[in-house]
């Protein structure tokens, strides 16, 4: 049973014409400039053996290629000066571009990762409003946010669908949907999904979508990201958005990643989708990923 | 308890308005509306003790005196719950008030957390609470949690008893 999922997941990649490899991916940080700068904290952490390469491109992501010990637990790691994050993960709030004193939406916040780095880029200024749906998850999102020193978020428990509830409009959303995950960052990810199984989370993702859709500003951005390979999830909801809302997809000039997808399993797409970018992890060296930057009309 | 914990270093206090949420304590422009379950900048929280934020250590580190600084062995052994030893300190100066509450700084001049001094004894300073916490309150049910706190109180009552 193991096998025939991992089998037809992978025959699924043959048939976007992707070629399936096996992805071991090193460690990145995010360096936190809202308390310490780069060049100090490089240093800083040369002196104790760990060496950081820059990723070219990111803003403040940095590949870990040497540490004799788990970065995650030091000192400098608790006081909040860089948050362990993935570096496909750092290029949703990148294209999402927040500027100071703008008023946002993290829709489905935890861990914090890209909250704390939408803060970082927004210098602390101007509101985020983080959302998330489970207690748990939420108090690992309150700890990010206090560890790296960010004062900006007001953080909610409870459902993305409900962000009319604050009466708010904003200049920019990210939506970095609930989603099956990849197999570079679950071993056993191939054991516990079946493409059968996909349509439950695609629906979330379309209701998440639309309800985030209705409280963006006219003109504002909303960026749609998830660490899923599978086409369901990321090119497909964009079809879906495309159709049935007024919005327009923008250009992710990054000079990374690969085009999203026009032909899913011989179904012809809008060829607009080939604006958003995707993280093939053979490719990229990391996990999965997808993100389109949608403005709505 | 928020109160007391500032007072025990500094008799100012931080500008804004203090919303207390159920245990936890914030620092905001106005008492937010929409009921949230964290905003603005966090203090700290009510637990046995008051666990304070790492924002507010750092601030208090700058207007107090009383602190210890420790070299990189007694601050790996303080963020991983344990207590100070003498042979960590790294400079004789040391300020410390009537009950021996310190903070407990490395020697980048960062707060690391904060303790109770113990004069001419092994143990120089009693862990009460450091920046650790972070890792150990994302595995609460975790076993090396639950024997950590044991430590902590078996430690508290044997220097009661002392």
């Amino acid at each position: 049973m193991k096998i025939n999922n991992k089998q037809v997941f992978i025959q699924r990649y043959r048939k976007l014409g992707q070629e399936f490899k096996e992805v071991k991916i090193k460690h990145a940080l995010r360096i936190n400039t809202l308390k310490i700068s780069e060049d100090y904290l490089i240093s800083r952490l040369a002196k104790i053996n760990v060496k950081l390469r820059k990723i070219s491109y990111l803003r403040n992501g940095y590949w870990i290629d040497k540490s004799r010990f788990s970065v995650g637990a030091i000192t400098e790691f608790l006081l909040g000066y860089y948050y362990m994050q993935e570096p496909a993960s750092q290029v949703a709030v990148q294209v999402l571009d927040p500027k100071e004193n703008e008023t946002i939406l993290d829709a489905c916040a935890a861990p914090g990762g890209k909250t704390t780095q939408i803060a970082q880029y927004m210098n602390n200024t101007g509101r985020i409003i983080a959302i998330e749906k489970t207690k748990p998850r939420i108090k690992s999102l309150c700890s990010n946010i206090e560890r790296m020193g960010v004062t900006n978020v007001e953080a909610f428990l409870g459902d993305a669908m409900n962000c009319y509830k604050f009466g708010l409009e904003f200049d920019k959303i990210l939506v970095d949907a609930p989603c099956s995950g990849n197999f570079v960052m679950d071993e056993r990810w191939f054991e516990k999904r079946n493409p059968d199984t996909l349509k439950l989370i695609t629906d979330e993702q379309k209701k998440i979508l639309k309800a985030c859709l209705k409280v963006l500003k006219k003109d504002g951005i909303l960026v749609y990201s998830t660490c899923s390979s599978e086409p369901e999830e990321n090119e497909l909801n964009i079809q879906w958005l495309l159709d049935n809302f007024d919005v327009k997809l923008e250009q992710i000039d990054l000079g990374v990643g690969s085009p999203g997808l026009t032909e899913v399993f011989g179904k012809e797409l809008n060829p607009e989708i080939a604006k958003c970018i995707r993280f093939w992890p053979w490719k990229m060296g990391t996990q999965s990923f997808f993100v389109a930057k949608v403005r709505k009309c | 308890m928020l109160k007391d914990f500032v007072e025990h270093f500094t008799e100012e206090f931080p500008e804004g308005v203090v919303w207390k949420k159920d245990n936890k304590y914030f620092l905001v422009k106005e008492i937010p509306k929409l009921k949230p379950f964290y905003a603005g900048i966090y203090l700290g929280a009510l637990e046995q003790k008051f666990h304070p934020s790492s924002w507010l250590l750092e601030w208090v580190s700058k207007r107090t005196k009383q602190k210890v600084y420790v070299d990189g062995k007694g601050e790996w052994m303080f963020i991983c719950g344990k207590d100070i030893y003498r042979s960590s300190w790294t400079r004789k100066r040391r300020v410390v008030s009537k009950d021996g509450t310190v903070l407990v700084m490395n020697i980048h001049d960062e707060c690391l957390g904060y303790g109770v001094f113990q004069d001419r004894k092994r143990i120089a300073v009693r862990n009460v609470f450091d920046i650790g916490d972070f890792l150990r309150r994302e595995r609460p049910f975790s076993r090396t949690k639950k024997v950590t706190s044991e430590k902590k109180v078996r430690f508290r009552k044997k220097d009661f008893r002392n």
